[in-house]
């Protein structure tokens, strides 16, 4: 019995084991399988330096250099398309199924219900049906794009179909990829198109509407202000049509949280002709900034086909060039942060019905099924108005949401013909029938002509319209303004830049531009005005600049209160003949970034109890506000402001690096952390030290350079000098996977190769030959 | 040749982990060679030959190939468990599976067998008791 017992016993303990290292903790894949060796994590394919995949129609030849950026020399553009496809799917499948299933609403069947939120808010946009439709337009319309699309999804499959899937992503979640489909590219479109054109704050801008007095608004939140620096020039602002009636908000905001709106993302690019450079050589410089993840949603790539030769980034997903060159000319980008999502108040009978021209109308109701892996589907209901997806307030007000990024994607088909323009009218003309998100498309040749399209559409709304609600009980303004082809071009001695500010002066409404900080936009326009030669080395210089002009305007206040500023001696101290500049040795930036960030918390609390509102007035406003020397009302009421900032400042000084915290410098408080795509907990990059701050050029809040590209352009050609945050490769044991992050980190850049033929390659470490 | 006949099964019972890429068919691969063992021999000391065995394997494994795993090392680094756990969790584990599930197949016969013997005793008691 004994025998039996201690037998029993044994069995019961490897039961229990084998039970727990075979159990699956959705997503994750059991721990068995994840460690063990052939099913797991530690085995992986070995890669293969010359690699034939064979293809019934289709031939292309991709080199892979060191750094795994692919060069793909095929005999037409469709082949080229094929071979970005491979070479996307080989590098970045899971990131290209993790964007897809997002925007399909599918992320819950593949790693269960924490997704679902995302899932149902998704699902609401059809966007399997819209693809669908623009995929039928493309084919007889854009017949070139259409077959891009098309053989590059062959590309992606070919790749899924002839290797075996080694990602760690794919075993850590026990996932077998699925087959790509071109509406999947569509969804990547709408991917972006969504990080950077859903602007929900009219709720926010409402309340600055109803809730200020004209002088408050016009001291923080003014409406094309005189010193609003535009990308391009034009007409002088007006002020707030008298046709437009604003709507009143139907209750104090205090219930609705904050819209996602940060101040102080931004990008920039510019372009300097060569009259103004020291070599005779034109520069074209561009840093997108985003949250950075790893891998990057950039994926570097040089295409050589019979019609063009281009070089640059391309978006994971998409068959496209984004960023970069061809043999003629360079291209940057930054966002237009154009306002395309407008919210409508509506006006609502019983919970069912609501009034729309004179009548009342019952909303539609639509209901999703959500896969759920690991559990059973969840049925998820939408309402719809003709304005777009019925929300709800706490209140008990019913809003209908409207994002007009979601109803087109013709920016695929503009970007597509953009790339391959061999001068400024095929570029323009190409641009002309982008849609959305709005960019900022800067522009040089090698003909010595720069430009740049603010390209993009706008939503039709009623005239005078400056934010805010709109009348949902209104009939509904259908299309877009005509005012869409804004740009401008110079020939010689001159430079054109974009930091995401307001394209012009208008009277149309774009978005909040003017609600912004334009410390970083200012610092670019001074540097470009007074520098009076530039070459690669000082481009290189302003890309990375670090100096925060903000300071200037804090300076005067601590020289105008000098009593405040007596009793904190530290701070005084620290910041005297200081150069503003944010480096990570710099004491007194820490200082600074203390103060500034002081400074916004004021404001907030300024907002709510004096001015009754929930949105803060920008830095620049409220600086501007306490300054006797602009503002001189109330001067005893402002320095007890001042004073409590400099308190502010103080106090949490000593609470983070205690009473000597004046012998910190920046870098105890700059580093930050990149996920990785997934959001696995703990899957994360840490930079320990970053310089800037929100108002610098080499920005370091919420979003930093995501890449770094100068172009060099003259008459033999254009060179271009790069660099990525991150690493081309989206795999995690990949030695491409962030092999260029550290030199990113560094300020350091690589020159890029852009071959003629095949011979003119180097470092090439793998061949892969379709035919 | 009777004396070799452990280590064969033992030998044979690290392969599956080489060849299967699904997890539960090494598992069940496991438990069949420990399942036939009990037939074969009769060892008290199972367990700690086949850990040994397997924590050189996988020792070798890992030091080959654990350039492929590091990134776990930093996810370890970002819960606050030092990056050194990354090869012990490894080497460990696997020790650890593949004799429990050896061990697992092994001990289903003579349970089996142990089991019946008891009931027939109990039985023949009872039967021997009443006459």
């Amino acid at each position: 019995m004994n025998r039996i017992t201690k037998s029993g016993g044994l069995l019961l303990l490897s039961l229990t084991w084998i039970f727990v290292t075979c159990y699956h903790f959705y997503p994750i894949n059991s721990v068995g399988a994840l460690l063990s060796f052939r099913s797991g994590l530690l085995f992986g394919e070995t890669e293969i330096p010359h690699l034939q995949v064979a293809h019934e129609s289709r031939e292309a030849n991709i080199y892979i250099d060191s750094l795994g950026i692919p060069y793909v020399f095929a005999s037409s553009e469709q082949n080229a398309m094929l071979g970005l496809g491979y070479m996307h799917a080989r590098d970045r499948y899971f990131q290209m199924e993790f964007l897809s299933r997002m925007v399909e609403g599918s992320l819950c069947a593949i790693l269960g219900k924490n997704f679902l939120r995302s899932d149902a808010n998704w699902i609401a946009y059809d966007f399997s049906e819209r693809a669908e439709e623009l995929l039928n337009e493309f084919q007889t319309q854009h017949p070139d794009v259409y077959a891009g699309l098309v053989a590059y999804s062959e590309g992606v499959n070919l790749y899924l179909e002839n290797n075996v899937i080694d990602d760690p992503m794919y075993k850590l979640l026990d996932l077998q990829a699925r087959k790509w489909k071109p509406a999947y590219c569509l969804y990547v479109n709408w991917y972006i198109s969504r990080s950077l054109s859903f602007f929900d704050y009219d709720l926010e801008m409402q309340e600055l509407i109803t809730e200020l007095s004209p002088d408050h608004r016009a001291a923080f939140f003014p409406f094309n202000p005189k010193d609003l620096q535009t990308i391009l020039p034009g007409k002088e602002p007006g002020g707030i049509s008298e046709n437009y009636q604003s709507l009143s908000l139907p209750h104090p905001l205090k219930s609705i949280p904050p819209a996602n709106f940060t101040p102080g993302l931004g990008s920039n690019n510019w372009a300097i002709n060569k009259g103004r450079t020291s070599n005779n050589i034109g520069l074209l410089a561009n840093d997108p900034h985003l949250p950075l993840t790893l891998p990057s949603i950039f994926y570097e790539a040089f295409l050589s086909c019979d019609d063009f030769n281009i070089a640059g980034y391309s978006i994971a997903g998409l068959p496209l060039i984004v960023g970069g060159h061809n043999n003629h000319m360079a291209w940057g980008i930054t966002n237009g942060e154009w306002d395309v999502t407008d919210r409508y108040l509506l006006t609502t009978k019983n919970d069912s019905h609501y009034l729309y021209d004179g009548n009342w109308i019952p909303f539609s109701a639509k209901e999703y099924e959500v896969p759920i892996r690991g559990a059973k589907s969840e049925k998820v209901s939408h309402l719809f108005t003709v304005h777009g997806r019925v929300l709800k307030d706490s209140n008990g007000n019913f809003y209908a949401q409207r994002w007009y990024g979601a109803e087109a994607a013709q920016a695929v088909a503009a970007l597509f013909e953009m790339q391959k323009a061999k001068n400024w009218t095929a570029f323009r003309t190409a641009l002309t029938r982008y849609d959305y998100p709005a960019q900022n498309f800067i522009y040089a040749d090698i003909k010595d002509t720069i430009g740049i399209f603010c390209a993009g559409e706008l939503p039709a709304r009623p005239q005078g319209y400056t934010g805010g609600l709109l009348d949902g009980s209104q009939k509904l303004l259908e299309g877009v303004q005509q005012q869409l082809a804004w740009y401008q071009v110079q020939t010689q001695d001159s430079f054109l830049f974009s930091a995401n500010q307001q394209p012009l002066r208008t009277e149309s409404y774009l978005g909040a531009h003017w609600y912004k900080d334009d410390y970083r936009v200012n610092r670019i326009h001074e540097l470009l005005q007074t520098k009076e030669t530039w070459d690669l080395a000082s481009a290189r210089e302003m890309q990375q600049d670090v100096v925060d002009v903000s300071f200037f305007a804090v300076q005067e206040l601590l020289q105008q209160y000098q009593q405040a500023t007596e009793k904190y001696p530290k701070i005084e101290q620290s910041l005297s003949n200081w150069d503003g500049k944010m480096t990570e040795d710099s004491k007194a930036a820490l200082t600074y970034e203390y103060l500034r960030k002081s400074v916004e918390q004021v404001a907030a609390e300024f907002a709510k109890e004096e001015l009754g509102i929930q949105r803060s007035p920008s830095f620049k406003y409220f600086v501007r506000h306490l300054n006797p020397r602009l503002s001189p009302e109330q001067q005893t009421e402002k320095e007890v402001l001042f004073e409590r900032i400099l308190f502010k400042t103080d106090s949490s000084l000593v609470a983070s690096f205690g009473e000597n915290w004046e012998n910190q410098s920046l870098a105890a408080s700059t580093g930050f952390m990149i996920n990785h795509v997934g959001f696995l907990p703990g899957f994360v990059t840490r930079i320990d030290t970053y310089p800037g701050n929100r108002n610098t050029i080499n920005m370091n809040s919420v979003a930093r350079p995501v890449f770094r590209t100068i172009f060099e352009l003259s008459d033999q050609g254009i060179q271009m000098h790069n660099i990525l945050a991150g690493g081309q490769s989206g795999i995690l044991n990949a030695k491409n996977y962030c092999d260029q992050l550290d030199r990113w980190r560094a300020g350091e850049y690589k020159a890029t190769l852009f071959p003629q033929n095949e011979g003119d390659l180097l470092h090439i470490v793998q061949q892969i030959s379709i035919d | 040749m009777k004396k070799l006949l452990p280590g064969v099964f033992y030998l044979f019972a690290l392969v599956p982990q080489f060849v299967f890429t699904q997890y539960e068919w090494m598992v069940a691969a496991v438990f069949l060679i420990g399942f036939c063992s009990a037939f074969a021999f009769r060892s008290g000391q199972v367990f700690w030959p086949l850990f040994i065995m397997q924590v050189l394997l996988t020792g070798i494994a890992f030091f080959l190939l654990g350039d492929r795993v590091s990134y776990l090392g930093d996810v370890l680094a970002n819960f606050g468990i030092p990056a050194f756990a990354l090869p012990i969790l490894f080497v460990l584990f696997n020790a650890l599976n593949v004799p429990l599930i050896f061990l697992f197949g092994r001990n289903i016969p003579p349970l089996f067998k142990d089991f019946l013997w008891t009931s027939e005793a109990s039985e023949d008691m009872n039967s021997s008791a009443s006459s």
